[in-house]
């Protein structure tokens, strides 16, 4: 118990001196031509991504397969304020908008999903909204300009820096976000909910408030980074704003971190960059396929993450969460 | 009609389209440790469901001193003083004892009371104390029982629902959990006992009520129901 203060300590400055070197690396390096600086906004993306996936999955239990809703609502909101001339380039207001809409989408679909269905169910009904939702953009006319998406004039792009930091504010947000409501009696209770929702139920936790909260908190983030990301691409259509990608990466990211771990999915965003890099770099021809063979390696042999190497501690808790509950029959 | 703190007045509760419950009525005394006994599948763990309101029955109502929660939320249920110990114990395996117990003082209303709570739970259970930084799931299965009764206490309730406490328990937990009821029943607790181990449920309960596929089949004190020769052949194995 007398090392828990020290150890925090540590961890604090760990966490603190990443975030300096991150902070400084770019205004060090010829950042416009630097590649290593576009993986990193990459990896801070993927990092906001991951942990608003973890808070409702790993945490509260709730697997969400439409993360990529989320993002594409993130997306077209700040396409569409943009093209209509309310909000600027880079303008934070239209960013909060973004986030706000997928959280607004996130409560009013999550509202009937999670009170009427559990596990493998909720995880397709979710999955069946980013189909939805890409479907709709598809057929919106002039509101979202269908197949052919919407394209904004990129002359105002200057430089990759002001990405690149605001990414990294969002991540650094976020995992703050986390830690509190991880450390607070909210935390307790969604773990809770995640462990015996019965139980919880019994105990007078109101389960469905607690789901919900973590499930918009999940969406809020991921539509700031849809928004992010619209004003870095320029060109908006549902392929790229509700591709498949913005769920499949992170939940592998937080799989290979460690599920329901502060830090786990932090190292599984790196692992995994670094790992399809390689691999890119390697085999440029193969690269898809080592992907995909990745992907199945890791949920078969490494389900509790690179976190539980770390601690020594294997809670098997992917074997727990409802669509993933076939891997425990392989062990 | 004396106080009846809780009355459960022709309930009817469905699993889907199956009927689980037909028009059950009972009631429990203030003060009182009543039983709930019937074999397996008599609807006994569904109509403490009911009570906590996780299921929402079709047809009748429940008071509660005089209030109906049928239409309440659990959270609500266990803010008012009805605090369930669930069949299997079910406790939160991979957070502490700690937090097991703080988690059972959530209710806005019960949290003030918080370390007060936790001073009583601990001085039921002092077995507790020495394990509060363990993983819950850690436990053996007489003190996971335990940390399920010290959780439903940190809810102050005015009635505790235990649900086949007895349950996958060594002897000598068994006698040792019955002990802690009756002792809590002392202190003014008043119990709502579901058994299928009927010997050791009607050792302690001062009333009973019998379930048979879901619907009530006979009721009586203790006393009334071991001289009753259809309870003796059903429960007691005492052949007539």
């Amino acid at each position: 118990m007398l090392q828990e203060p020290l150890k925090r300590k540590t961890h604090l400055s760990i966490a603190l001196a990443l975030v300096f070197f991150f902070v400084i690396y770019p205004l060090l390096v010829d950042a416009e031509a630097s590649y290593l600086v576009f993986l990193f906004y990459t990896a801070f993306m993927y990092v906001t991504l991951s942990q608003g996936w973890n808070i409702a999955a790993g945490y509260a239990g709730q697997v969400s397969l439409g993360q990529h809703a989320f993002f594409g609502i993130g997306c077209y909101v700040t396409a569409i304020t943009w093209r209509a001339g309310t909000a600027g380039y880079l303008d934070p207001l239209a960013m909060l908008m973004s986030g706000a809409g997928a959280a607004v989408v996130a409560i009013v679909v999550g509202l009937p999903l999670l009170a009427k269905l559990r596990g493998d169910y909720f995880a397709l009904g979710t999955l069946g909204l980013g189909e939805i939702l890409r479907v709709a953009a598809l057929n919106g006319g002039s509101f979202t300009e269908g197949a052919a998406g919407i394209s904004i004039p990129s002359d105002v792009y200057q430089s990759i820096k002001p990405y690149y930091f605001i990414a990294l504010l969002i991540s650094v947000l976020t995992m703050l976000s986390l830690w509190f409501i991880a450390h607070s009696r909210i935390g307790l209770a969604l773990v809770a909910i995640r462990e015996d929702e019965t139980a919880a139920s019994a105990n007078g936790i109101p389960i469905l408030r607690y789901k919900i909260l973590a499930f918009t908190l999940g969406a809020f983030v991921t539509g700031l980074c849809g928004s992010l990301n619209a004003y870095f691409v320029f060109h908006i259509d549902t392929t790229g704003a509700f591709n498949l990608n913005w769920v499949i990466m992170p939940i592998l990211m937080v799989i290979l971190g460690g599920v329901g771990t502060f830090v786990g999915p932090v190292l599984g965003v790196f692992s995994l960059i670094a790992a399809f890099e390689l691999i890119r770099l390697l085999t440029p021809q193969l690269h898809p396929i080592f992907s995909g063979a990745f992907i199945i390696l890791v949920t078969l042999f490494l389900p509790d993450g690179i976190m539980s190497y770390l601690t020594g501690h294997k809670n098997r808790l992917l074997h727990k969460l409802s669509p993933f509950k076939w891997l425990a029959l392989n062990k | 009609m004396a106080n009846h703190l809780l009355e459960v007045k022709g309930v009817n509760i469905f699993h889907g389209d199956a009927q689980a419950v037909w028009d059950v009525s009972f009631h429990v005394d203030e003060q009182k440790i009543v039983a709930l006994v019937g074999a397996n599948g008599a609807g006994k763990s569904t109509i403490l469901n009911a009570i906590s309101s996780i299921i929402r029955p079709s047809g009748g109502d429940i008071l509660f001193s005089g209030n109906s929660t049928v239409r309440l939320k659990p959270e609500e249920v266990v803010a008012m003083g009805i605090s369930q110990v669930p069949e299997g114990r079910r406790i939160f395996s991979c957070l502490t004892v700690l937090e097991n117990l703080e988690l059972g003082a959530y209710p806005a209303n019960k949290r003030p009371y918080l370390k007060e709570s936790m001073k009583r739970a601990l001085s039921v259970f002092p077995v507790l104390e020495s394990r509060m930084g363990q993983a819950a799931g850690t436990l053996s299965g007489g003190e996971q029982q335990m940390l399920a009764i010290a959780r439903a206490l940190m809810a102050r309730p005015t009635l505790l629902m235990l649900d086949e406490p007895s349950l996958g328990l060594a002897p000598i937990f068994v006698s040792r959990v019955f002990d802690t009821i009756q002792a809590l029943n002392k202190e003014g607790l008043t119990i709502l006992l579901v058994e299928q181990n009927v010997f050791q449920a009607m050792e302690i309960a001062d009333y009973a009520f019998v379930l048979q596929t879901g619907r009530l089949k006979m009721e009586g004190t203790t006393e009334e129901l071991r001289g009753n020769p259809e309870f003796q052949h059903a429960f007691l194995g005492i052949m007539g």
